[in-house]
């Protein structure tokens, strides 16, 4: 079985009286299937754009960024919503904000909704070994 | 204005035939803005003697609506067995399951509870929400 490493480094000098500087690792076991990193231009209808379809039983690593750019190429700022399928919104992510999150476990798959305009996002999945 | 920066890197030798190394680096602002985020939780540790069922552990009435927080959680334990699931808002709709070493970094507008459930007895975990002041 593969094994996939995320790793997330908070980092802060000003935030508090007290230096931000977190970082954490986990050691992921990986079976298939998975979804390597992928672009999609996503559209204003978040059915339209379901990265993680599945609704079984099983755990998923979910990785999402906002490229800060349109389907045309040209710089946007206007918020890429994630949201479990059946239109639940958990978060906005702004441009070149980036979410790693599991999923999976229930009945909702994971999708994404530009808030204007189209919004390329990139993102991957792995499932759980 | 503070400036906190969260970098995800994503690695592995063995998933395809090419190794895997993703990175990627963001300054976490203030909606809408250039501004950073200026207020923190801090990192919170909380232990659970009891298994969870919907318990709250982010309450959303404690932060302004529709801002651009950030809320990083982090299963402490190392069991693959026990978990816990992340459940957003009042119908605790499953995000996904924690299992032991396992942390989560999402985007947060301050609008619906994340609660947990649990599996076992004393269990841990810990979480920070990094947020806007009003």
């Amino acid at each position: 079985m593969a094994t996939l490493t995320p790793t997330l480094t908070l980092t802060s000098t000003d935030a508090s009286s007290d230096d931000l500087a977190l970082s954490v690792t986990d050691s992921l076991e990986i079976t298939s299937p998975s979804v390597g990193l992928s672009k999609i231009s996503v559209d204003t209808t978040g059915a339209n754009n379901i990265i993680q379809p599945n609704t079984d039983g099983q755990t998923y690593y979910v990785f999402v960024r906002h490229t800060g750019v349109d389907a045309s190429g040209s710089t946007v700022t206007t918020t890429l919503n994630i949201e479990k399928t059946g239109d639940v919104i958990f978060g906005k992510l702004a441009a070149e904000e980036w979410a790693w999150f599991p999923c999976g476990g229930a009945s909702h798959g994971i999708q994404l909704q530009s808030s204007s305009g189209t919004i390329v996002a990139e993102y991957a999945y792995w499932t759980k070994g | 204005m503070a400036t906190t920066t969260a970098t995800i890197t994503l690695s592995s030798a063995d998933l395809t035939s090419q190794a895997l190394s993703i990175t990627s680096t963001a300054t976490l602002y203030k909606a809408g803005t250039t501004v950073g985020l200026d207020q923190t939780t801090g990192l919170t540790r909380s232990k659970f003697a009891a298994a969870q069922s919907n318990a709250t552990l982010i309450s959303a009435g404690s932060y302004d609506d529709n801002t651009a927080g950030k809320v990083y959680v982090k299963n402490v334990g190392s069991s693959s067995d026990d978990y816990f699931t992340v459940e957003l808002g009042a119908s605790n709709i499953v995000l996904g399951r924690l299992y032991g070493g396992d942390w989560m970094f999402i985007p947060y507008e301050g609008e619906q509870d994340i609660d947990i459930s649990s599996t076992g007895t004393n269990m841990e975990l810990e979480y920070m929400v990094i947020y806007q002041a009003a």
